[in-house]
């Protein structure tokens, strides 16, 4: 087969297959897609057509994500930060215990109090998913829900952002951070 | 008894053995069409490169980054090898097999081919 042929690898992938594919891991995004377009190509497509080699690759990426879960809560970067992580958790957990407890949260409905445990609970997850965008994802997530519990609640609550903004800068800043102090890689990937 | 070595897995087992059995051309997808054929069972893609990353986690396997081509959209491909501590795990956890397969008999031995 010649390579001059071929589609472009974003020609390959339909719609949902683009959703599927933003979450796997970063590490082996590139080299999955990469397999099953060429597997798509090698196989699929001479053999069943171009539309069913493109739901073959949607439902492949599909098929992979549940085994690949464990990856997103590695990273090498992340694996830098060691207990810069744990730190940083004990600090989410003691400032926002701290300030929920000041601010009377134990007074408001179950439901505001779920809500800022959630964003709390969020955020610390976040700091031990590998994904940029998830840890991004979870920051925001974090935030929306403590401003929300602060404009939502009958109790008068502080300023709940006292808590989000560290979660946000931690999840967001943290792997940076991290990532400027990495040694050169020794092995493998070029 | 010998040092203990943390013996791989079951699926560990038949990754390992096809990263071998590929030699210079192990990458994700010989490595599941491998384990396909040979298993004749259906493998995600995405159990192949957890699990190879989990071996290489252990340093049993290595892997280096080579540039894609137009067949793969210039998509990068990750290329597997067996290290030696690998190679002494491989064939610990097939000992260890081999070993408590003895005197079981409802899982008869294949016959060798000599």
């Amino acid at each position: 087969m010649t390579a001059t042929a071929k589609p472009k690898d974003s020609e390959m992938l339909n719609r949902s297959a683009r959703v599927f594919a933003a979450l796997l891991p970063d590490a082996y995004r590139d080299e999955i897609i990469g397999d099953l377009i060429e597997q798509a190509q090698r196989t699929i497509e001479p053999a069943r057509g171009d539309r069913a080699a493109r739901r073959w690759i949607s439902g492949q990426i599909a098929a992979s994500l549940p085994s690949m879960l464990s990856l997103h809560f590695k990273q090498e970067e992340y694996s830098q930060m060691k207990h810069a992580k744990w730190i940083a958790a004990v600090a989410i957990v003691v400032m926002g215990s701290v300030q929920a407890w000041d601010s009377g949260i134990l007074e408001a409905p179950i439901g505001i109090a779920f809500m800022v445990v959630l964003a709390i609970g969020v955020g610390l997850i976040g700091l031990f998913v590998s994904s940029e965008g998830l840890r991004f994802g979870a920051a925001v997530l974090s935030l929306v829900l403590l401003f929300l519990a602060r404009i939502l609640s009958p109790v008068r609550l502080p300023e709940l952002a006292l808590v989000g903004l560290p979660i946000f800068f931690i999840l967001v800043f943290g792997p940076k951070f991290a990532a400027l102090r990495k040694p050169p890689p020794t092995s493998g990937a070029t | 008894m010998a040092e203990k070595q943390d013996l791989p897995g079951g699926f560990e087992q038949l990754v390992m053995l096809a990263v071998a059995g590929l030699g210079e051309g192990a990458y994700g997808m010989t490595v599941r069409k491998a384990l396909e054929e040979r298993t004749e069972r259906s493998v995600s893609l995405g159990a192949v490169y957890s699990t190879l990353d989990r071996l290489e986690t252990k340093r049993y396997v290595t892997s280096v980054q080579a540039p894609g081509d137009a067949e793969r959209g210039g998509r990068a491909r990750r290329f597997f090898r067996l290290t030696a501590p690998g190679v002494r795990a491989l064939n610990e956890g097939i000992r260890a097999l081999d070993r408590m397969r003895e005197g079981v008999n409802v899982i008869p031995r294949p016959a060798r081919a000599t």
